[in-house]
């Protein structure tokens, strides 16, 4: 059974397609539950999580570590989420946080200026200009978000499996559209595919743990999962930071054995004295 | 019942994607007959249908009129072609030719670079600094022809009704996609729908008719119809130019009646053309 994500620019009908999906497929509809269970299971505020998912970067950002630290915390709750299959996430960046998720789904909806000016007048109850200036920040802000996170256009077609334009379409149409793609042989899930999930959910979970570790949070760290065997890579500062790594990876239910490939960074006085 | 379009890059697996869905739909699949077409039907070189409808514009050419009579004649040819529904046209510019038709399913097909060389090379026996390079100009080509007459950037997924990606998709699963679009009821053919596309059969007839006739190579017209009723608005160079018109709307099937807004003016790059002769 699918994962299916849904992206769109704000007030793109996104939701109301994400929960006709849901509805006819009997899938869950989530969004704003991950970052709920983010916060819960890690210890920080929704908001901030909200702001890392949505705030554009700033001119000077020198706290990227922190933005990091808390997409690590998103990402490991939504595969924890994605895991029990049968969901449509309708929240922010599905497609890039479940990057490397099997059998997703990766939709994105597209809509005219003038639907979406709309549909913020109404749900928001705005002037139209201050609805198409909304509308713009938000894109643009979007945008901002993907480059300098992702290194990716936002709006390059080729990140999603299919677009679907609403103008001429309708929502109906895109809900049918996607309920049968939904049905098809490379979107259910077999042995292989849950396998490459579960690892996926020790590997996001893992990085979650040391990014909420406030000794170790900035680390440039990457963990993969392969069968449960768990590497972590990457540079840290100090040999009992390595030590500490790979504990915590040891004693991570699920992980049945660690590699280790981190590298100590010499100090700079060290730096070519061998 | 519908009419779809595949738009794509070079070698990116849309004419099999075309072909698939036709055959599964039992709908005719189409894309250079409308060339062949347009030649037989009013005496142009296939040739050169061709080149107006791949070929980048030059520098001199922005100032000529031939690529729009070109455009004209392959549109025409088009519209009939797809009138009566259940076809697939997998040629250039679908999308551009046909647009403002409800029941047209635009397509584009994506695929991933490394895709696309593998199949230049093995098609075209490319090496593959070759395949990069073809596939670049040809792209090129492509966006550069839809921004200098269309004035929109060809990559724009807003231009479409369905973008399908293909690095994640089968080809037979992108066919499903598409078929399933075209059962949607939004793309069914109702009885308006059927006469805007009659609409643009004759308006479109009646601007190849005037593209075709050398002698009013230099008029600047638009055509539009509405119900059988032709408006044609813009210049032409030559008060016979106007009989002319008349002449042909009243040969075009499907047009009962003609509103003229032309004005005569002759066309500066005619009297340069003259000039140079």
């Amino acid at each position: 059974m699918p994962i299916i994500t849904i992206s769109r620019g704000t007030f793109s009908g996104g939701r109301k397609i994400a929960e006709c999906v849901a509805e006819k497929l009997g899938y869950r509809c989530i969004s704003r539950e991950v970052l709920v269970e983010a916060s819960t299971e890690y210890g920080v505020s929704q908001d901030k999580l909200l702001e890392a998912l949505t705030k554009k970067p700033g001119v000077v950002e020198r706290l990227t570590w922190e933005r990091n630290r808390y997409l690590a915390y998103i990402r490991a709750a939504l595969v924890r989420e994605a895991r029990e299959e049968n969901i449509v996430y309708h929240g922010n960046a599905g497609h890039l946080l479940l990057k490397d998720a099997p059998h997703v789904l990766k939709v994105r909806i597209i809509a005219n200026m003038e639907f979406r000016t709309a549909a913020a007048m109404e749900r928001e109850k705005l002037s139209r200009e201050e609805a198409v200036r909304f509308i713009a920040r938000v894109d643009e802000g979007r945008v901002k978000w993907t480059r300098f996170l992702y290194g990716v256009d936002w709006n390059d077609p080729s990140l999603y499996d299919i677009v679907v334009h609403l103008d001429h379409v309708g929502l109906d149409g895109a809900c049918g559209v996607i309920c049968h793609m939904a049905g098809m042989d490379g979107y259910q899930s077999s042995a292989l595919s849950r396998g490459i999930l579960d690892d996926l959910v020790l590997s996001t979970h893992l990085r979650a743990l040391i990014a909420a570790d406030k000794s170790i949070s900035d680390r440039q760290v990457e963990v993969r999962s392969d069968g449960g065997t768990v590497t972590v890579a990457g540079t840290v500062e100090a040999i009992w930071e390595a030590d500490k790594i790979r504990a915590m990876a040891i004693s991570t239910p699920g992980v049945k054995d660690v590699v280790s490939e981190l590298r100590v960074r010499l100090p700079v006085w060290a730096v070519g004295a061998d | 019942m519908a009419i779809i379009t595949v738009s794509r890059g070079t070698f990116s697996g849309g004419e099999g994607l075309a072909k698939w869905a036709a055959e599964k739909l039992g709908y005719r699949c189409v894309a250079r007959e409308v060339l062949t077409k347009a030649a037989s039907e009013y005496g142009a070189d296939e040739q050169r249908l061709y080149k107006a409808l791949v070929e980048k514009p030059g520098l001199v050419e922005r100032l000529t009129l031939d690529r729009t009579r070109y455009l004209a004649l392959i549109q025409a040819a088009l519209c009939k072609t797809v009138k009566n529904d259940n076809i697939v046209y997998h040629g250039h510019a679908g999308h551009i030719l046909l647009r403002g038709i409800p029941h047209v399913i635009r397509v584009r097909v994506i695929a991933n670079m490394e895709l696309r060389i593998r199949a230049a090379m093995h098609r075209q026996e490319l090496t593959r600094a070759q395949a990069i390079d073809y596939i670049h100009k040809v792209d090129e080509d492509r966006a550069k022809w839809t921004k200098f007459l269309y004035h929109v950037d060809w990559q724009d997924p807003a231009l479409y009704d369905v973008v399908i990606n293909l690095d994640h998709f089968s080809l037979s699963a992108a066919c499903e996609v598409v078929c399933a679009a075209a059962g949607l009821e939004e793309f069914r053919t109702t009885p308006e729908s059927q006469r805007m596309m009659d609409d643009a059969v004759v308006s479109t007839e009646v601007r190849a008719r005037i593209a075709a006739d050398d002698s009013m190579a230099d008029a600047q017209v638009e055509v539009t119809a509405h119900e059988g009723i032709v408006i044609v608005s813009g210049t032409v160079g030559s008060p016979e130019a106007l009989d002319k018109i008349e002449d042909i709307v009243r040969h075009t099937p499907g047009a009962t009646e003609l509103k003229s807004n032309i004005r005569v003016q002759t066309h500066w790059a005619m009297m340069q053309g003259r000039y140079l002769r």
